[in-house]
């Protein structure tokens, strides 16, 4: 699903170069569960964006679904972001002005799902993530574990085949992390490709699959579990395709 | 999707409620006042365009060669060559004479009143769409006491049950004359240049000025409608040509022009013949106004919306991220401010509601705002929609630019969130500010150069009454009685008011005069006393003397008058002209007889025939104008009773004289202050969320020892700069189209340095008063507070 090769980001600090990402060659399968860990500064957040098409590398070369994504124009890459992707974050990034359900059914709007399958869509997520009673709830109304299944809920409603994830328990209880972990096996183990960023070994464990990066480079790869989804491929084909 | 974008905006709104209500009353008073101005326009526009193929007539004008090159234009025709048009000109499918407004006294029982009407030729109703509401067209002039009222006449006169019943009635006038009404037409509408409550035939006005039944009379206006296609300065040549059969001594060079009805009203000044502006110019200084007015609150809005970008950048991010395309984002944002301009609009109509009356008072102009009419709605709609997108397209563009990554980096908020473009927009706004209050400034510095300023003659404590009926015969001897009235000091009489001469001849001869001479002389019939008793003052010789019979001949010169026919002596010199021979016996110091615009011309003053002309002036003692007005009424009631008692104060005349420019005056002032408000509207805003981006530094600032003043100074200083370069770049502007404006009068206030300064101080005070409340807060704050909360 993703190839990666000789990815390298840097930042010019006066004439000299900052190295945040020196080379980076990895394939990632469809339906793996990536960890991308390491210590802070390592670069992760710069990887998992470059993967998310949120930020472009500054060299190498990176092939999405076999398209040439680090060929493509802006245009192109937000569409491809816009088909087949979805964004957890750390801080949830919830839309304040917009209730719990209104949250959930933006990303339907900009793929112009129309109105009667948007509600059915949002109402199936709802029930599914247990959040109906919250849904008329605005975000500064939940606690952080709900808002973050909310986040979920909003990434992953568009039926996306890939999930990206920035330290998305980074600001919860251990708890309420499984809780996200086990809904993120689920989603895996229906077919989501899923990568996720973390500090916690127990959040990694979720996973099938390790990698380390230090200094912006891999320093492990490693296979934790056979990933269970495999070859079943996805079970609904994304929207506005 | 839109309604999503509603759900967004007015929770936004509601958040914010500070932000929106600024928002919303700025766009609001902004689109108000723009408005008003587009209504007014529109409405001057409308002028004399409601006639059936309104532009195909046109108003015939003579040129007559003068000093220099320079033509002198008449809009005024013998009312003879309105007939021989009509009778040998093929391309005019009708021409016709109509009178310049004259007035006539009716009584309606045995109370006079004053109206004023029209003598027009028999097309006049076929030619101009002023519809016939009772009688039948071919028979409404058929004798020449026949009458035409207005129905606001008609019902003044025969009252409300008019209608059937007027037709036939006789309506009786002053002296003994009677008219026998035979049609009522609808009231001219406000937007027509031809304002009349009655309507006589031209034949009926030979026979009260036969005098007039000559060629070289140019007493009444001719309009003539053109067949559809006709080559117009073919026409005038035509029309000059066919002049000169019955005038044969017309001057050399003398040329006819026609002058579109519809130009008439906004390009009623005419230079050789041509239009060349006149009312139009504040059209434009207005539709200007509007358009700056509206700017600047559109600016307010793109500051506020880009300010604010700072905090509605995580929502960008977010939405980016879940798959808003940039156009959908900038769609979002655009449908926002369309929404708020929406609301403004709302705001505006109610406000043009609130102002449209003192609007109209200060103008002395209608509107003509019909909400229902279609163009009406689209007038509104469309200036919402401009404010609308020109307030929403920049904050769009720029919003919808941010990068997800970089917003949740913690970047994009501080490191650009155009603030240079919002400096460079302030002091857009500042500059445009600073134009208004200069010129607001300097139009009123004017006017009141204008109401001050001597005119050479004493104006004050004079009143003007018109010579009706027998008063003008009898003037010669009501003298005793006019001197025995309280409170009347001096009186004299003249035909016309001394500082509205308009009558003008260059039929003048004198020793010495050039063959060639082209100069124009106005001239004043007055009686003896004049000089006297308006406060003139006598450079050499006398005044006329009632003991001196000669005197009827001679007369006296204004000192340019006496430059003109190049004497340096004047007095006792021969000067002979409309068949009065005589020599001059006073050289006058000039005094403006014409309004400030022109320079003073020279003048001729001679005596009226057998002592009789057309206004009484009389000076009254100070404080004693009341007593002096009831003796002359008392006076006026028993002698011409079938007249109605109308006076006049010469220096309310005067203050008449400038109506526009005054009125210019007020509105500029209210332009200004609106623009100053907005502008200030908008830096209150601004300064909230500079106030709030930088509690940090300031709580650093302040553990480190600033005081309050250091801090407001430090916040108030980033605003002055903007202000202050708007400023320097205002005077440049400002003063050109000040000058541009002055450059209309002969006599003018200078463009004094105090203007300026006037301004930039005003545009500091009032800024630091917007900035201030926001500065003085954050400076005040709780240091701790600011930083702890990081
Ligand atoms: N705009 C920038 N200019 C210069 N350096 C930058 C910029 N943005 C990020 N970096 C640097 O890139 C490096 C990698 O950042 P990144 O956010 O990817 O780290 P991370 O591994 O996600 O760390 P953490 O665990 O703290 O989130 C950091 O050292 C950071 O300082
Ligand atoms: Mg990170």
């Amino acid at each position: 699903m993703i190839r990666l090769r000789d990815i390298e980001r840097y930042y010019r600090n006066g004439l000299r170069k900052a190295w945040v990402l020196n080379q980076i060659n990895l394939d990632i399968q469809e339906g793996e569960f990536v960890t991308i860990m390491g210590p802070s500064g390592a670069g992760k957040s710069t990887l998992l964006n470059i993967i998310g098409m949120l930020e472009e590398p500054s060299g190498g070369a990176y092939h999405f679904l076999n398209e040439p994504v680090h060929q493509f124009n802006e245009r192109k890459r937000s569409d491809l972001h816009k088909a087949y992707m979805g964004f957890v974050f750390q801080a949830y990034h919830l839309i304040d002005d917009l209730t719990v359900y209104e949250n959930i059914e933006t990303p339907l709007l900009y793929r112009n799902v129309k109105s009667k399958e948007r509600k059915s869509m949002v109402a199936e997520i709802l029930d599914r993530f247990n959040i109906v009673a919250k849904k008329d709830l605005f975000p500064d109304q939940l606690s952080g574990g709900q808002q973050q299944l909310v986040g979920v809920a909003r990434a992953v409603i568009s039926k996306p085949r890939l999930l990206l994830a920035d330290e998305p328990t980074g600001n919860l209880h251990t708890k309420q992390g499984d809780q996200i972990m086990e809904l993120f096996r689920e989603l895996n183990d229906e077919g989501v490709t899923i990568i996720q960023v973390t500090h916690s070994e127990r959040n990694a464990s979720f996973g099938t699959r390790i990698i380390e990066l230090v200094d912006g480079n891999v320093r492990s790869d490693e296979q934790v579990r056979q990933p269970s989804g495999q070859g079943d491929g996805p079970k609904g084909m994304p929207n506005g395709k | 999707m839109l309604q999503h974008f509603l759900v967004v905006t007015l929770r936004n709104l509601r958040r914010d409620i500070g932000y929106s209500l600024i928002n919303i009353l700025g766009l609001g008073v902004g689109i108000a006042v723009s408005l008003l101005l587009f209504f007014w326009v529109r409405y001057e526009l409308s002028y004399d365009r409601f006639h059936i193929d309104a532009e195909r007539i046109y108003q015939i004008a003579f040129s007559f060669p003068g000093e220099g090159g320079q033509y002198t234009t008449w809009t005024s025709a013998p009312v003879l060559f309105a007939e021989k048009i009509d009778e040998s000109i093929p391309e005019a499918e009708a021409a016709l004479g109509v009178s310049f407004p004259r007035e006539l006294s009716f009584l309606l029982g045995q109370t006079p009143f004053k109206e004023v009407g029209l003598y027009v030729g028999p097309a006049f109703l076929g030619l101009f769409n002023f519809p016939l509401l009772e009688g039948s067209r071919d028979a409404l002039f058929s004798r020449p006491d026949d009458i035409v009222l207005t129905e606001s006449l008609a019902e003044k006169y025969f009252g409300a049950g008019w209608r059937g019943n007027a037709i036939g009635k006789t309506l009786e006038a002053a002296e003994q004359e009677k008219y026998t009404v035979t049609g009522v037409v609808a009231d001219p509408p406000p937007n027509s240049s031809l304002e009349f409550g009655f309507l006589l035939s031209t034949e009926e006005y030979l026979r009260k000025n036969p005098w007039d039944n000559h060629w070289g009379n140019f007493t009444s206006r001719i309009f003539v409608k053109v067949k559809a296609g006709t080559d117009i300065p073919a026409l005038e040549d035509k029309l000059i040509a066919l002049f000169r059969k019955y005038k044969d001594n017309t001057e050399e060079g003398t040329a006819i022009s026609l002058l579109a009805l519809t130009g008439r009203h906004l390009y009623n000044k005419l230079e050789n013949g041509k239009p060349v502006g006149g009312r139009i110019t504040y059209v434009r200084l207005f539709i200007g106004a509007a358009a700056f007015l509206l700017l600047i609150a559109c600016i307010n809005f793109m500051n506020l919306a880009t300010a604010r970008a700072t905090r509605r950048s995580r929502e960008i991010g977010v939405r980016k991220v879940v798959g808003a395309s940039r156009g959908q984002l900038a769609g979002q944002f655009m449908s926002e401010a369309l929404a708020i301009a929406l609301i403004a609009t709302g705001v505006g109509v109610a406000l043009v509601e609130l102002l449209k009356q003192p609007f109209r008072q200060i103008t002395d102009t209608e509107l003509g705002i019909r909400y229902l009419e279609p163009a009406t709605l689209l007038l509104i709609l469309g200036t919402g929609l401009v404010a609308g997108l020109l307030s929403g397209s920049y904050p769009a563009f720029l919003l919808s630019s941010f990068r997800a990554v970089n917003i949740f980096r913690g970047k994009e908020a501080g490191q650009f969130s155009g603030a240079s473009l919002r400096k460079g927009l302030v002091v857009v706004q500042f500059l445009l500010s600073a134009c208004l209050i200069v010129c607001a400034l300097g139009v009123q510095r004017q006017v009141s150069y204008i109401m001050n300023k001597n005119l050479g003659l004493d104006r004050e404590n004079v009143v003007q009454m018109p010579m009706n009926g027998a008063l003008y015969d009898k003037f010669p001897i009501l003298k005793e009685e006019l001197s025995a009235i309280p409170g009347v000091k001096e009186f004299t009489a003249s035909n016309q008011t001394p500082f509205m001469v308009n009558s003008e001849t260059r039929d003048p001869e004198w020793d010495g005069k050039p063959a060639n001479s082209q100069v124009g002389f106005r001239v004043l019939e007055v009686t003896p006393g004049f000089v006297e008793t308006m406060g003139i003052k006598m450079l050499a010789g006398r005044d006329f003397d009632p003991a001196r019979p000669s005197d009827t001949l001679n007369f006296i010169v204004n000192e340019t008058a006496a430059q003109a026919m190049n004497m340096d002596e004047p007095v006792g010199q021969r000067l002979e002209f409309w068949g009065l021979k005589g020599q001059v016996i006073g050289l006058a110091r000039d005094f403006h007889l014409n309004s400030l615009h022109d320079p003073i011309a020279p003048l001729i003053l001679y005596l009226a025939r057998d002592g009789r002309t057309d206004n009484l002036y009389v000076r009254t003692e100070a404080g004693r104008a009341q007593e002096a007005i009831a003796g002359l009424e008392a006076l006026h009631r028993r002698m011409v009773p079938d007249f109605s008692f109308e006076y006049s104060f010469l220096d309310e005349e005067y203050s008449r004289m400038y109506k526009s420019e005054t009125a210019i005056g007020k509105l500029a002032f209210y332009f200004a202050a609106v623009a100053i408000l907005l502008s200030c509207i908008g830096l209150f805003g601004l300064s909230a969320f500079m106030a709030a981006r930088r509690t940090k530094e300031i709580g650093i600032r302040k553990v480190v020892g600033a005081s309050v003043a250091n801090i407001v100074g430090l916040l108030f200083q980033d605003f002055l700069k903007l202000i202050l370069i708007g400023f320097v770049i205002s005077v440049p502007v400002a003063w050109y189209l000040l000058s541009t404006w002055l450059d209309g009068f002969a006599y003018k206030s200078s463009i004094s340095a105090y203007l300026f300064l006037a301004t930039a101080g005003l545009m500091v005070l009032v800024a630091w008063l917007a900035v201030g409340y926001h500065s003085i807060r954050a400076a005040r704050a709780n240091p701790v507070k600011a930083l702890g909360g990081e």
